[in-house]
Protein backbone atom coordinates (compact mmCIF):
# COMPACT_ATOMS: atom_id res chain seq x y z
CA UNK A 1 0.00 0.00 0.00
CA UNK A 2 1.32 3.43 -0.95
CA UNK A 3 1.81 5.62 2.09
CA UNK A 4 1.28 9.36 1.77
CA UNK A 5 3.62 11.59 3.76
CA UNK A 6 1.72 13.75 6.23
CA UNK A 7 1.83 17.56 5.73
CA UNK A 8 4.61 19.46 7.48
CA UNK A 9 2.14 21.16 9.85
CA UNK A 10 0.85 17.80 11.13
CA UNK A 11 4.39 16.45 11.54
CA UNK A 12 5.39 19.62 13.41
CA UNK A 13 2.35 19.42 15.73
CA UNK A 14 3.14 15.72 16.37
CA UNK A 15 6.76 16.54 17.18
CA UNK A 16 5.76 19.45 19.43
CA UNK A 17 3.13 17.30 21.21
CA UNK A 18 5.76 14.61 21.89
CA UNK A 19 8.11 17.24 23.30
CA UNK A 20 5.36 18.75 25.49
CA UNK A 21 4.36 15.30 26.73
CA UNK A 22 7.97 14.49 27.63
CA UNK A 23 8.35 17.75 29.54
CA UNK A 24 5.01 17.24 31.29
CA UNK A 25 6.08 13.75 32.36
CA UNK A 26 9.13 15.32 34.02
CA UNK A 27 6.96 17.99 35.68
CA UNK A 28 4.54 15.28 36.85
CA UNK A 29 7.39 13.32 38.46
CA UNK A 30 8.64 16.53 40.08
CA UNK A 31 5.16 17.27 41.46
CA UNK A 32 4.89 13.71 42.86
CA UNK A 33 8.27 14.16 44.55
CA UNK A 34 7.13 17.56 45.87
CA UNK A 35 3.96 16.00 47.32
CA UNK A 36 5.91 13.16 48.95
CA UNK A 37 8.23 15.73 50.58
CA UNK A 38 5.20 17.76 51.68
CA UNK A 39 3.51 14.79 53.31
CA UNK A 40 6.72 13.67 55.03
CA UNK A 41 6.93 17.18 56.48
CA UNK A 42 10.26 17.85 54.79
CA UNK A 43 9.61 21.57 54.36
CA UNK A 44 7.88 22.18 57.70
CA UNK A 45 6.45 25.69 57.80
CA UNK A 46 9.40 27.26 55.99
CA UNK A 47 8.03 26.81 52.51
CA UNK A 48 8.30 29.90 50.28
CA UNK A 49 5.19 29.59 48.15
CA UNK A 50 4.17 31.70 45.18
CA UNK A 51 0.59 31.07 44.18
CA UNK A 52 -1.77 32.72 41.74
CA UNK A 53 -4.25 34.94 43.52
CA UNK A 54 -7.67 33.73 42.40
CA UNK A 55 -9.13 37.24 42.23
CA UNK A 56 -8.18 40.53 40.64
CA UNK A 57 -6.88 43.38 42.75
CA UNK A 58 -7.81 47.04 42.46
CA UNK A 59 -5.19 49.61 43.19
CA UNK A 60 -4.18 53.05 42.07
CA UNK A 61 -0.66 53.64 40.84
CA UNK A 62 0.24 56.53 38.56
CA UNK A 63 2.88 56.09 35.92
CA UNK A 64 4.26 57.35 32.68
CA UNK A 65 3.79 55.86 29.22
CA UNK A 66 6.42 56.95 26.71
CA UNK A 67 5.00 56.61 23.20
CA UNK A 68 5.89 58.43 19.94
CA UNK A 69 8.19 60.81 21.83
CA UNK A 70 5.36 61.83 24.11
CA UNK A 71 4.82 61.25 27.79
CA UNK A 72 1.32 60.10 28.63
CA UNK A 73 0.20 60.02 32.24
CA UNK A 74 -1.53 56.73 33.10
CA UNK A 75 -2.91 54.94 36.11
CA UNK A 76 -2.65 51.24 36.84
CA UNK A 77 -6.02 50.20 38.23
CA UNK A 78 -6.52 46.45 38.21
CA UNK A 79 -4.35 43.39 37.86
CA UNK A 80 -4.17 39.64 38.37
CA UNK A 81 -1.32 38.86 40.66
CA UNK A 82 0.54 36.25 42.67
CA UNK A 83 0.76 35.95 46.40
CA UNK A 84 3.96 35.09 48.22
CA UNK A 85 3.84 33.29 51.57
CA UNK A 86 6.96 33.73 53.65
CA UNK A 87 6.30 30.75 55.87
CA UNK A 88 3.54 28.78 54.31
CA UNK A 89 1.46 26.69 56.72
CA UNK A 90 1.44 23.01 55.70
CA UNK A 91 -2.36 22.89 55.36
CA UNK A 92 -2.06 25.39 52.49
CA UNK A 93 0.97 23.78 50.79
CA UNK A 94 -0.70 20.36 50.94
CA UNK A 95 -3.82 21.69 49.21
CA UNK A 96 -1.73 23.48 46.57
CA UNK A 97 0.39 20.34 46.08
CA UNK A 98 -2.61 18.10 45.53
CA UNK A 99 -4.25 20.62 43.18
CA UNK A 100 -1.00 20.83 41.18
CA UNK A 101 -0.89 17.02 40.96
CA UNK A 102 -4.49 16.79 39.73
CA UNK A 103 -4.09 19.58 37.16
CA UNK A 104 -0.75 18.26 35.81
CA UNK A 105 -2.16 14.70 35.65
CA UNK A 106 -5.27 15.96 33.84
CA UNK A 107 -3.31 18.05 31.34
CA UNK A 108 -0.84 15.16 30.74
CA UNK A 109 -3.71 12.77 30.04
CA UNK A 110 -5.34 15.21 27.63
CA UNK A 111 -2.07 15.81 25.78
CA UNK A 112 -1.44 12.05 25.67
CA UNK A 113 -4.79 11.38 23.98
CA UNK A 114 -4.27 14.40 21.69
CA UNK A 115 -0.96 12.77 20.69
CA UNK A 116 -2.87 9.59 19.76
CA UNK A 117 -5.20 11.70 17.59
CA UNK A 118 -2.37 13.53 15.80
CA UNK A 119 -0.52 10.21 15.33
CA UNK A 120 -3.61 8.75 13.61
CA UNK A 121 -3.95 11.85 11.39
CA UNK A 122 -0.23 11.71 10.58
CA UNK A 123 -0.60 8.09 9.49
CA UNK A 124 -3.55 8.98 7.24
CA UNK A 125 -6.31 7.47 9.41
CA UNK A 126 -8.20 10.75 9.79
CA UNK A 127 -11.92 9.94 9.68
CA UNK A 128 -12.14 6.99 12.05
CA UNK A 129 -14.37 6.06 15.00
CA UNK A 130 -11.22 6.05 17.15
CA UNK A 131 -10.51 9.70 16.31
CA UNK A 132 -14.12 10.73 16.97
CA UNK A 133 -13.95 9.07 20.41
CA UNK A 134 -10.62 10.81 21.11
CA UNK A 135 -12.04 14.23 20.17
CA UNK A 136 -15.10 13.70 22.40
CA UNK A 137 -12.86 12.49 25.23
CA UNK A 138 -10.74 15.64 24.83
CA UNK A 139 -13.84 17.85 24.93
CA UNK A 140 -15.23 16.15 28.07
CA UNK A 141 -11.76 16.17 29.63
CA UNK A 142 -11.42 19.90 29.09
CA UNK A 143 -14.85 20.45 30.65
CA UNK A 144 -13.78 18.36 33.67
CA UNK A 145 -10.56 20.37 33.93
CA UNK A 146 -12.54 23.61 33.75
CA UNK A 147 -14.93 22.43 36.51
CA UNK A 148 -11.99 21.43 38.71
CA UNK A 149 -10.21 24.76 38.11
CA UNK A 150 -13.40 26.68 38.83
CA UNK A 151 -14.03 24.82 42.11
CA UNK A 152 -10.37 25.18 43.08
CA UNK A 153 -10.53 28.92 42.45
CA UNK A 154 -13.64 29.22 44.62
CA UNK A 155 -11.94 27.34 47.46
CA UNK A 156 -8.73 29.37 47.05
CA UNK A 157 -10.85 32.51 47.02
CA UNK A 158 -12.52 31.45 50.28
CA UNK A 159 -9.28 30.49 51.99
CA UNK A 160 -7.03 33.28 50.78
CA UNK A 161 -8.69 36.21 49.04
CA UNK A 162 -11.62 36.55 51.46
CA UNK A 163 -9.24 36.89 54.36
CA UNK A 164 -6.62 39.03 52.66
CA UNK A 165 -6.05 42.58 53.85
CA UNK A 166 -3.75 45.19 52.35
CA UNK A 167 -3.68 48.86 53.09
CA UNK A 168 -3.74 50.42 49.61
CA UNK A 169 -5.03 47.53 47.55
CA UNK A 170 -8.62 46.41 47.27
CA UNK A 171 -9.32 42.76 46.55
CA UNK A 172 -12.15 42.54 44.04
CA UNK A 173 -14.60 39.65 43.73
CA UNK A 174 -13.72 39.23 40.06
CA UNK A 175 -12.69 35.58 39.75
CA UNK A 176 -11.22 34.55 36.38
CA UNK A 177 -13.71 32.20 34.70
CA UNK A 178 -11.24 30.50 32.29
CA UNK A 179 -13.93 30.54 29.62
CA UNK A 180 -11.22 29.85 27.01
CA UNK A 181 -11.06 26.24 28.23
CA UNK A 182 -14.82 25.87 27.81
CA UNK A 183 -14.66 27.43 24.34
CA UNK A 184 -11.88 25.01 23.32
CA UNK A 185 -13.99 22.08 24.64
CA UNK A 186 -16.97 23.29 22.60
CA UNK A 187 -14.83 23.58 19.46
CA UNK A 188 -13.51 20.03 19.94
CA UNK A 189 -17.02 18.71 20.49
CA UNK A 190 -18.17 20.38 17.25
CA UNK A 191 -15.08 19.00 15.50
CA UNK A 192 -16.02 15.49 16.70
CA UNK A 193 -19.41 15.89 15.01
CA UNK A 194 -17.75 17.16 11.82
CA UNK A 195 -15.54 14.06 11.93
CA UNK A 196 -18.67 11.89 12.28
CA UNK A 197 -19.96 13.36 9.00
CA UNK A 198 -16.49 12.91 7.51
CA UNK A 199 -16.51 9.25 8.55
CA UNK A 200 -19.89 8.69 6.84
CA UNK A 201 -18.57 10.31 3.63
CA UNK A 202 -15.36 8.29 3.86
CA UNK A 203 -17.28 5.02 4.26
CA UNK A 204 -19.50 5.94 1.32
CA UNK A 205 -16.42 6.74 -0.78
CA UNK A 206 -14.74 3.47 0.25
CA UNK A 207 -17.84 1.49 -0.74
CA UNK A 208 -18.20 3.18 -4.11
CA UNK A 209 -16.70 0.86 -6.67
CA UNK B 1 -36.78 -3.54 -1.84
CA UNK B 2 -33.21 -3.72 -2.99
CA UNK B 3 -30.97 -3.62 -5.97
CA UNK B 4 -28.91 -6.79 -6.07
CA UNK B 5 -25.72 -7.42 -8.00
CA UNK B 6 -25.59 -10.57 -10.12
CA UNK B 7 -21.87 -10.44 -10.77
CA UNK B 8 -21.32 -14.03 -9.59
CA UNK B 9 -24.05 -15.26 -11.98
CA UNK B 10 -22.47 -13.44 -14.92
CA UNK B 11 -19.01 -14.70 -13.99
CA UNK B 12 -20.33 -18.26 -13.92
CA UNK B 13 -22.07 -17.78 -17.28
CA UNK B 14 -18.87 -16.45 -18.85
CA UNK B 15 -16.78 -19.08 -17.01
CA UNK B 16 -14.51 -16.34 -15.74
CA UNK B 17 -12.86 -16.09 -12.33
CA UNK B 18 -12.94 -12.97 -10.18
CA UNK B 19 -9.14 -12.74 -10.49
CA UNK B 20 -9.36 -12.76 -14.30
CA UNK B 21 -12.05 -10.07 -14.24
CA UNK B 22 -9.97 -8.02 -11.82
CA UNK B 23 -6.99 -8.14 -14.18
CA UNK B 24 -9.17 -7.39 -17.21
CA UNK B 25 -10.96 -4.33 -15.79
CA UNK B 26 -8.19 -3.04 -13.50
CA UNK B 27 -10.29 -3.07 -10.33
CA UNK B 28 -8.81 -4.58 -7.17
CA UNK B 29 -10.01 -7.99 -5.97
CA UNK B 30 -11.22 -6.51 -2.70
CA UNK B 31 -13.39 -3.95 -4.52
CA UNK B 32 -14.83 -6.61 -6.84
CA UNK B 33 -15.49 -8.78 -3.81
CA UNK B 34 -17.41 -5.91 -2.16
CA UNK B 35 -19.46 -5.57 -5.35
CA UNK B 36 -20.07 -9.32 -5.62
CA UNK B 37 -21.24 -9.62 -2.01
CA UNK B 38 -23.64 -6.69 -2.49
CA UNK B 39 -21.92 -4.56 0.14
CA UNK B 40 -21.18 -1.67 -2.24
CA UNK B 41 -23.05 1.59 -1.66
CA UNK B 42 -22.60 2.91 -5.20
CA UNK B 43 -21.10 1.96 -8.53
CA UNK B 44 -19.41 4.35 -10.92
CA UNK B 45 -20.49 4.41 -14.59
CA UNK B 46 -16.85 3.84 -15.54
CA UNK B 47 -16.74 0.65 -13.43
CA UNK B 48 -20.05 -0.58 -14.86
CA UNK B 49 -18.77 0.21 -18.32
CA UNK B 50 -15.55 -1.76 -17.79
CA UNK B 51 -17.33 -4.79 -16.30
CA UNK B 52 -19.98 -4.86 -19.06
CA UNK B 53 -17.20 -4.68 -21.64
CA UNK B 54 -15.20 -7.47 -19.99
CA UNK B 55 -18.22 -9.76 -19.50
CA UNK B 56 -19.88 -8.76 -22.79
CA UNK B 57 -23.19 -8.06 -21.10
CA UNK B 58 -25.70 -5.27 -20.38
CA UNK B 59 -25.94 -3.34 -17.05
CA UNK B 60 -29.31 -5.05 -16.60
CA UNK B 61 -27.59 -8.43 -16.60
CA UNK B 62 -25.49 -7.32 -13.62
CA UNK B 63 -28.08 -5.36 -11.63
CA UNK B 64 -31.53 -6.52 -10.63
CA UNK B 65 -34.25 -4.85 -8.57
CA UNK B 66 -36.09 -7.14 -6.15
CA UNK B 67 -39.27 -6.35 -4.20
CA UNK B 68 -39.59 -7.50 -0.59
CA UNK B 69 -41.95 -10.41 -0.10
Amino acid sequence: MKTIKAPLSIRLIYWFTNLTLGLLALVFLAVIAFNILLYTDFFGNDMQLHTQLPVKVDFLETGNLHLNDRDIKVELVAATTKIHFFNTPTFITKKVGIAMLIVIAGISYLIWIFRLFIKNVKEGATFTIKNIKILKKLAYGLIALWIFTFIYMQIANYYIAEHLNFENIRITDEIPDYSGILFAALLLWVLAHIFETGLKLQQEKDLTI
Amino acid sequence: MAVIVNLDVMLAKRKMSLTALSQKVGITMSNLSILKKGKAKAIRFSTLNAICEALECQPGDLLEFQFDN
